[in-house]
């Protein structure tokens, strides 16, 4: 039971970490959009190769940690996908929103989950060896 | 065996993280042209364009224009008109009505168009626009495919802003202009004649006669102005009879002292341009008392626009996925806006597509396209041409 307890919140703790982490570089991508990120069209990751390298570094390396701490992978890709899609949609979404949802998805999917699973890997190789 | 997979897999992505930063010479050279000095402009300095060159103000107005019809003095006629998404298309068509051509300019990013050009029992050519040379103006496009269909597009070079055969000589396409319509936005068009007056005053002490270009300009079918360039003297005068009481009558003598007369021959374009303008910018005056206009935002949604993309259902490109407008399936986002717009459709058409079939045809589409990379074209869209699927 206390097992189970402790699984929901890892959960839970990796779709707030995810969310908060999605957010974040939101943010940071619309105060820097011009000088780091071309400035060319709206700030979102999806609209230059940069942001979206950015965005899908980011969630990696929050992955990485959160793998290492035990934290679900699936739960920062779901946390970081449901605040880029409250992003995009909050002005109505584009002419193309589904097919931009599901490849942002994607990308987030595989950065969170990937970064997860290396950082707990990682922490399960250097448990082994002691 | 599973950890030693994931040991390689982070060694190699904190390899990808260091790699860039052994390129120190091209980092250096970022980092100089980052630090590059401002160059400031002393107050009191004038600092415009040259005025032998249409300017910025010109390619804004331009590019309200909605259609360009022109029609040649060896009885060919072409119609320009821009799409929503910032594309050119030309036809081009014989004294008969028979279609000679097609051109089409379409935008790739910000600056650079691919050209498009498919004669009627010739082989198609495409080719790469040069932006340091050719702004995609709906006139440049016109010439363009009149240049084509009259010369050829073997061993093609540029000319000035015009593409031309090697072997030929350059064509004065503007001479070859017999008349020239321009339907601007606001319900103004501007429709240009060749016609030769005889001697008259236009203004005390100052004759004209001889051929001239006369621009007569009509807002939603009610005639509004009427402007004159008179070739052989070098005057151009205009009236707007309901926003001003006179004639403004301009002369290489009213230009002496800032340019030293015309720095350049008005042509059709220009002129028709140039009456628009004027319309447009006094009634402006007339109604607001100014020609700017407040155009930040309100207070409360500063924030929420600063956070949230702007949705413009009409952005060239891939709306939301930029990053791909140079890739394969840009099309696949062109024709889709294309779609939208030729059947009213709204984002709002992905959820509810019991409002209209034509616009679940316009998603499918989109989605069908972006799994064929960009294979299926515009014709399975418009019905104009051939569909890849």
């Amino acid at each position: 039971m206390c097992l189970l307890k402790a699984n929901v919140a890892a959960r839970w703790f990796g779709f707030a970490l995810g969310l908060l982490t999605f957010v974040a570089v939101h943010s940071l991508e619309a105060l820097m959009w011009a000088p780091w990120f071309g400035g060319v069209h709206d700030p979102w990751f999806l609209n230059s190769g940069r942001a979206a390298a950015f965005t899908m570094g980011s969630l990696f390396a929050v992955g990485l940690i959160g793998g290492a701490l035990r934290v679900s992978g699936l739960g920062i890709a779901a946390g970081a996908a449901a605040a880029m899609a409250v992003v995009l949609m909050w002005g109505g979404g584009g002419s193309i929103f589904p097919i931009v949802l599901v490849a942002g998805g994607l990308l987030i999917l595989v950065s969170s989950t990937l970064g997860a699973w290396i950082g707990k890997e990682l922490i399960n190789l250097t448990v082994t060896r002691r | 065996m599973k950890k030693w997979l994931a040991f390689s897999v982070a060694v190699l992505v904190t390899g990808a993280v260091v790699w860039p930063r052994s390129g120190g010479v091209v980092g250096a050279a970022a980092q100089a042209n980052a630090n590059a000095s401002v160059q400031i402009i002393p107050g009191g300095q004038k600092h415009a364009g040259n005025p032998g060159e249409k300017g910025a103000t010109y390619y804004a107005l331009e590019s309200q224009t909605v259609r360009l019809t022109t029609k040649f003095r060896d009885g060919h006629s072409a119609v320009a008109e821009r799409g929503l998404i910032g594309d050119v298309r030309t036809t081009l068509k014989d004294q008969a009505g028979n279609e000679r051509s097609r051109l089409r300019l379409n935008r790739i990013d910000g600056a650079h168009d691919t050209l498009s050009y498919e004669p009627s029992g010739g082989t198609p050519v495409q080719a790469l626009s040069d932006p340091a040379l050719v702004k995609p103006t709906l006139d440049w496009a016109t010439r363009q495919a009149y240049g084509f269909d009259k010369d050829g597009t073997t061993n093609l070079v540029w000319d000035r802003g015009t593409m031309r055969p090697r072997s030929g000589a350059r064509r004065d396409v503007e001479s070859e202009v017999n008349e020239l319509e321009t339907v601007w936005a606001n319900g103004l068009v501007a429709k240009l004649t060749r016609q030769t007056y005889s001697r008259r005053e236009i203004s005390k002490g100052r004759f004209v006669q001889g051929p001239v270009l006369v621009s007569t300009l009509t807002q939603h079918g009610v005639s509004v102005g009427t402007a004159v360039w008179f070739e052989k003297d070098r005057v151009f005068a205009y009236t707007l009879p309901g926003l001003m009481p006179n004639s403004v009558i301009i002369g290489a003598e009213e230009l002496k002292a800032n340019y030293g007369g015309w720095p350049f021959t008005p042509d059709s374009t220009w002129l028709n341009l140039q009456l628009i303008a004027a319309h447009h910018f006094r009634t402006l005056m007339a109604k607001d008392g100014t020609v700017a206009r407040d155009c930040g935002p309100a207070k409360p949604n500063r924030l929420a626009q600063f956070f949230m993309p702007t949705v413009l259902a009409n952005e060239p490109g891939c709306d939301d996925f930029h990053w791909l407008d140079g890739s394969l399936v840009r099309p696949c986002c062109d024709n889709h806006d294309l779609c939208y717009s030729k059947n009213g459709c709204s984002s709002s058409s992905w959820w509810q597509v019991w409002t209209s079939w034509s616009c679940n045809v316009c998603n499918l589409t989109v989605v069908g396209c972006f799994f064929a990379s960009g294979s299926a074209d515009s014709g399975c869209i418009t019905g104009k041409e051939r569909c890849a699927y």
